[in-house]
């Protein structure tokens, strides 16, 4: 057999299962734009607002995209044995003040309780606390050098937009007598100090605990494993939307007036992200994480 | 991972932290022997610490049927099965413990049992080993043709914890009294802590989403007082305080007698190397074999010495048992003489006095004065 044409034939392969990914990228709803590879990727510039709780709308269509493989994190213990996501595609939009991403990722399965024994759909963004004092390491940072992350959980959301998911919703044939104090807490709302009493993680105010969600994102610092620490500071907004193939997530990055990165028109910030597939029990570190990859905001002028 | 002293092993281990001992330790004894599972303790572990929504199914006390109740279902099966094949040999422990049996990636062997597998604490409820044959009756004494026996549970506020031990955000802790507590506002709800129990003492809570455990009644502890379970057993089958190490182990204190010195009680499944710090009297009438699965190579012989107590041929060991339930205060010394057991609080007053024989009558059957025969009705 002439081995060129052997050659031939799995190049010939290759084109023919690149045409049919692209093929599938595009019947995705909206994802027009051409997808790249690479480690880098330029946000588009938004005049307006920031499309942040419309992923998938026309100004995420026309903007570039970038796949960014992910990987099982093994680096410490407890690991992720085995990546069951492959890649994440994402996107950014910035209004030369503040930055909006988009992520999507295959994922079959739509995950937004959680009880003992099931686990939400997540998606972290991580951003170099202060983009110009260097790179931290891509676990979480280190000490000295904090990185800012933002945390969309599938549960939240489900939190946020119909209401706070208890016991009941969990279990739909969910059936108990009596509470103590129940009587008093309606009567006196679950922020009473009696209430907290009962609820211990809301009496440690805990912000997973709490009942009453403003948002489905949540606004992190760390400084390396295990330091994970949610800021006081609380404004980040998001959506995510599960289709067919998996979650289209969107979020937007608030400014560093509101105790967000500082990021300069015209900057190349490193940009990293994390994604948990509930299904699988994968939770904290737990996870599929990529690479820093760079990210080119536009100029003022632009 | 350092090396850690586990004197229940009578080896040393692989634990991810160095090993340091807390100034007392809190411990707990059991007697599975005298409970008769009105889950009295249950009801009152229950009220006290777990009566909110999202705790439906969470049991920081429960008591189950053992061999075949199981809370969450398989609990000590799945964990046996995951350290392996063990044994033990001249009483240390030739096995891998949670820790060493850890795949790679993993920092403890664990498993996470489903939703539903807490649903059902009274699985098994008294159902015993064997068959009724026609006839048969308490054959073979003293290990019978049928047997099950009630194991009260709670967290065993181990020294080198799993859950502790497996945190990635350290929100698991140890206090300087031993207790093992789980920092509310640290905890992210991840459950690698329910996952690395092998005792499965750690529970989600469906309506704060963090975990919960045992806080082993600390603040009642903090007052000298005993546990809610401990002191609302209408059985007396249970006695809490604090325990010293086996180099330290102090004759006079209740704990310290009955697991060093006399090692009238054994650990629950000291093979998982969490060096758990309750401890039970071993059931009598199980086959030996088994007792040894659950509380390690020391359980035949201290069944053997309860017997002995039992017919009172041993006034100290006897003496002790009667002061449990005696008092809702902390014993922290005791001392039978005079043909009465004493326990004094760490202070020295003197607790509760009880006396190893109750002042009996013994009545003749025919009341000569009235002409009649008495019948007893009590």
């Amino acid at each position: 057999m002439d081995p060129y044409s052997k050659l031939d034939r799995r190049a010939l392969l290759k084109v023919g299962l690149g045409t049919a990914a692209l093929g599938v990228a595009a019947a995705l709803p909206g994802c027009n734009a051409r997808v790249g590879e690479g480690e880098s990727f330029s946000a588009g510039r938004v005049r307006g607002s920031l499309p942040s709780r419309e992923p998938g709308s026309f100004p995420w269509r026309r903007t570039e995209a970038l796949r960014v493989p992910l990987m099982a994190q093994r680096m410490i213990a407890p690991n992720l044995h085995e990546a069951t996501v492959d890649d994440v595609v994402v996107r950014a939009l910035y209004d030369g003040q503040q930055l909006a991403v988009q992520a999507e990722w295959a994922d079959p399965h739509r995950d937004e309780a959680e009880s003992t024994a099931q686990f939400r759909d997540s998606l972290a963004v991580m951003l170099p606390l202060d983009p110009a004092a260097g790179v931290p390491p891509v676990v979480m940072g280190a000490a000295g050098m904090p990185v800012y992350i933002l945390h969309w959980k599938a549960s939240w959301q489900v939190d946020h937009e119909s209401g706070f998911r208890d016991v009941e919703k969990t279990y739909p044939r969910w059936f108990n007598d009596v509470y103590p104090g129940h009587r008093d807490m309606i009567a006196k709302g679950w922020d009473d100090e009696a209430t907290h009493a009962y609820y211990l993680g809301r009496a440690a105010r805990n912000p997973l605990s709490e009942r009453d969600r403003r948002t489905c994102v949540e606004e992190l610092v760390a400084e390396g494993f295990g330091t994970l620490t949610t800021r006081a500071q609380q404004s980040a907004q998001g959506r995510g939307v599960h289709g067919r193939r998996g979650w289209r997530v969107a979020m937007e990055i608030p400014p560093a007036s509101r105790g967000g990165p500082r990021l300069q028109p015209g900057a190349t910030v490193p940009i990293a992200f994390a994604v948990w597939e509930g299904s699988e029990r994968q939770v904290g570190g737990r996870k599929h994480y990529t690479n820093w990859v760079n990210l080119h905001l536009p100029g003022d002028g632009a | 991972m350092p090396d850690v002293y586990n004197w229940q092993l009578r080896r040393s281990m692989s634990f991810p932290y160095p090993e340091v001992r807390p100034e007392r330790q809190f411990a707990m004894v059991m007697d599975p022997n005298k409970c008769i599972a009105c889950q009295t303790c249950t009801v009152a572990c229950k009220s006290s610490w777990t009566a909110a929504k999202g705790q439906e199914y969470m049991y920081w006390n429960n008591v189950e049927t053992k061999p075949y109740g199981f809370y969450p279902t398989g609990w000590d099966v799945r964990s046996l099965e995951l350290i392996g094949e063990h044994s033990w040999e001249d009483g240390e422990y030739r096995g891998r413990t949670v820790f060493e049996a850890a795949p790679q990636g993993e920092v403890v062997a664990g498993w996470l049992p489903e939703s539903e597998a807490w649903a059902h604490p009274n699985l098994g409820e008294d159902e015993p080993v064997g068959v009724a044959e026609r006839g048969s009756y308490i054959p073979g004494l003293p290990h019978h043709a049928m047997w099950m026996f009630y194991l009260q549970r709670v967290c065993n506020h181990c020294t080198y914890p799993a859950c502790l031990a497996a945190c990635p955000r350290r929100a698991v802790y140890k206090r300087e009294d031993g207790f093992v507590l789980l920092d509310q506002s640290r905890c992210r709800g991840y459950r690698e802590c329910m996952k690395a129990c092998p005792y499965k003492r750690i529970f989600f809570n469906n309506s704060t989403r963090v975990s919960e455990k045992c806080v082993g009644c600390y603040p009642m502890l903090e007052e000298g007082e005993m546990n809610r379970c401990v002191t609302t057993c209408i059985g007396r089958i249970r006695l809490s305080g604090f325990i010293n190490p086996p180099d330290r182990a102090d004759p006079r204190n209740p704990m310290d007698y009955l697991v060093h010195v006399r090692k009238a009680v054994t650990p629950l499944y000291p093979q998982f190397g969490t060096e758990p710090n309750v401890y039970y009297f071993p059931p009598v009438h199980v086959p030996d074999p088994y007792l040894v699965q659950m509380f390690g190579a020391e359980a035949p012989r201290a069944a053997e010495m309860y017997r002995t107590t039992m017919r009172g041929e041993d006034t100290e060991l006897r003496g002790l048992l009667l002061l449990f339930g005696s008092t809702d205060r902390v014993i922290s010394r005791f001392e039978v003489r005079g043909g009465k057991a004493m326990g004094y609080d760490r202070d020295g007053q003197l607790l509760s006095e009880v006396p190893l024989q109750e002042p009996a009558v013994v009545r003749s059957a025919v009341d000569a004065e009235r002409e009649t025969f008495r019948t007893n009705i009590t």
